[in-house]
């Protein structure tokens, strides 16, 4: 898949458009990883996400513009403001159950929306904020789209190893117990507080890092980009893909950009099309493409036993 | 000094009255009992005990300290384990899995960690591993450890109820009805481990309507009936107290329920 990722892209080298869909595959994916972390990891839907993308692309834009930091510093402020923006989400929902937390990401991203807009002396509201530079390394600005997307490239890879170390160390273990039954993780001393609070804390980060590559890349950002439309986006490209598999996200990522390029020719009833294809998807396959072929592929092997 | 102790302990749901300024101790290493019609009170005390619901009064004191609605997981740390009723494991875990979440500690910056991994940490993870396999085989899951837990018999899922209960080590475990709907063999298995654990010096505290398996391994027995202790003391006298036999049998007109004793 890596191998794709690096040939398709160099082969496209010429062309704008197609590295242009390819960037913003690649930061699609980097947003589905990302809530995949809660969704996948916590067993909690979240409608909030486009929020804590939104954070990360406006502290990068202004590291650069007002604080005129390096690239790579705007980055890691970006990581670090989506993971606190993670944790102020993990507190708030705390105190509640199941699908409240639905109810208070949705209410926490339309915050973050109105205070984009409304806070005109730091973000300059609804006009947005242009000019963002490219990303830099070491003084040698990246100007090429063939050099962005190999940089997005590298942070999504990153960001896949290390939430597989996460998943795979005693604080994913005691994640999947906190999602079965958090009383049964308590009575295993697991505190379901800390759990929450590490895995929206990652997944904000790596949201975060989602929103300062976009910034950079796109070059403009305004409070329309990170509404709860995005939101509902990322949150289909999870659940297509397959929440808590691991090709799942980036698999949804991948069609749901593409999509949408290829449904070109139904015009003024692309939506109809995309919608239907979604809930195809939803009603036959409802672990998700991958979820669906990993269940297949156990079948057998269960039947035998 | 007690190990466990609690002072005019009071639950009310509304107008009920569940326990009723209960006053109870445990001493380190004994081997308690207790009993009780249905509705007694039973599920509402180790419930309180162990944090999952917070008393209306009185207080909990378990190792000389204030432990008075600590949360659960907080109590597990402290060396208060318990199991449940019905037996509570995370689907998507393997037999191993279920105890390492019990046994490895997790600390404020987990994360941190996790994120950094290295060499010393795969070497702990191993450690755990290897330690959790030879608890499992000494508790009788060792040919399972690698077995996902729901595709556990019921009889296996109490056994490691108790195997992740005792993962750290602990100076009490509560045993919510720890032989429901065990075979003979099964329940002869569980009365031989609460033995071993009496022997090792843990205290257990034990809810359980298996009259054989409460005389038998008990050292002490309290009795619970409408959320107050009716009587208390060995399994012998209490057997013979004629207050038990009026909760559970009712006066000379009588009641539906008979303990097998």
């Amino acid at each position: 898949m890596l191998l794709l990722a690096t040939l398709i892209p160099l082969a496209l080298a010429g062309r704008d458009y197609p590295l242009f869909l390819a960037t913003t595959a690649v930061i699609h994916a980097l947003l589905a990883v990302s809530l995949d972390v809660v969704v996948g990891g916590l067993g909690l839907i979240s409608l909030g996400h486009a929020a804590l993308f939104g954070i990360g692309a406006y502290l990068s834009a202004a590291a650069m513009l007002g604080l005129g930091l390096p690239w790579l510093l705007a980055l890691v402020a970006a990581g670090l403001g989506g993971a606190v923006a993670g944790l102020v989400l993990g507190a708030l929902s705390l105190r509640i159950r199941g699908h409240y937390f639905v109810l208070v990401s949705l209410g926490f991203g339309e915050i973050v929306r109105l205070v984009l807009l409304n806070w005109k002396s730091l973000t300059r509201g609804a006009d947005g904020v242009i000019g963002i530079p490219s990303p830099s390394l070491g003084g040698v600005a990246i100007g090429s789209k063939l050099g962005v997307y190999f940089l997005s490239l590298g942070v999504l890879v990153a960001v896949i190893v290390l939430t597989r170390r996460v998943r795979t160390s005693p604080l994913g273990r005691a994640a999947v117990a906190v999602r079965a039954d958090e009383m049964a993780a308590r009575a295993s001393g697991v505190s379901p507080a800390l759990v929450k609070l590490s895995a929206l804390a990652w997944s904000g980060a790596a949201a975060g890092l989602a929103g300062s590559l976009y910034a950079h890349f796109y070059t403009f950002i305004s409070p329309d980009v990170f509404t709860v439309d995005v939101s509902v986006t990322v949150l289909v490209m999870v659940i297509v893909g397959g929440a808590g598999t691991a090709g799942g996200p980036l698999l949804g990522a991948l069609l749901l950009t593409v999509l949408p390029e290829w449904l070109r020719p139904f015009r003024q009833y692309y939506l109809i099309v995309y919608g239907a294809a979604v809930v195809l998807v939803m009603v036959f396959l409802p672990e998700g493409v991958v979820g669906t072929l990993r269940r297949a592929r156990l079948r057998p092997r269960a039947a035998l036993t | 000094m007690s190990l466990l102790e609690t002072r005019g302990l009071t639950k009310r749901f509304g107008g009920l009255t569940a326990l009723d300024d209960l006053t109870l101790t445990v001493q380190p290493g004994e081997v308690r009992g207790l009993i009780g019609p249905n509705g007694a009170g039973k599920s509402t005390f180790i419930n309180l005990v162990t944090g999952v619901v917070r008393p209306s009064a009185g207080s909990v004191r378990f190792r000389d300290e204030d432990v008075t609605s600590w949360p659960t997981h907080a109590l597990f740390r402290r060396g208060l384990a318990r199991t449940f009723q019905t037996p509570r494991l995370a689907p998507g875990l393997t037999v191993l899995e279920s105890v390492l979440v019990a046994r490895v500690h997790l600390g404020p910056l987990e994360l941190f960690r996790s994120l950094a991994g290295g060499r010393a940490r795969r070497h702990a993870e191993r450690t755990w591993r290897h330690a959790v396999r030879q608890d499992l085989e000494a508790i009788g899951l060792g040919a399972c450890a690698e077995d996902p837990v729901e595709t556990l018999p019921h009889g296996q899922r109490r056994l490691l109820e108790i195997a992740r209960a005792l993962a750290r080590g602990p100076s009490l475990v509560i045993l919510d009805e720890p032989a429901a709907g065990m075979s003979d063999v099964e329940t002869s298995r569980v009365t031989t481990l609460i033995r071993s654990l009496a022997a090792r010096g843990l205290a257990v505290l034990m809810v359980e309507h298996n009259m054989g398996l409460v005389m038998s391994v008990a050292d002490r027995v309290s009795v619970l009936d409408f959320g107050r202790v009716i009587a208390e003391g060995r399994p012998a006298d209490v057997q013979g107290d004629p207050a038990v036999h009026e909760a559970y049998l009712g006066r000379v007109d009588g009641g539906e329920a008979t303990p097998h004793a």
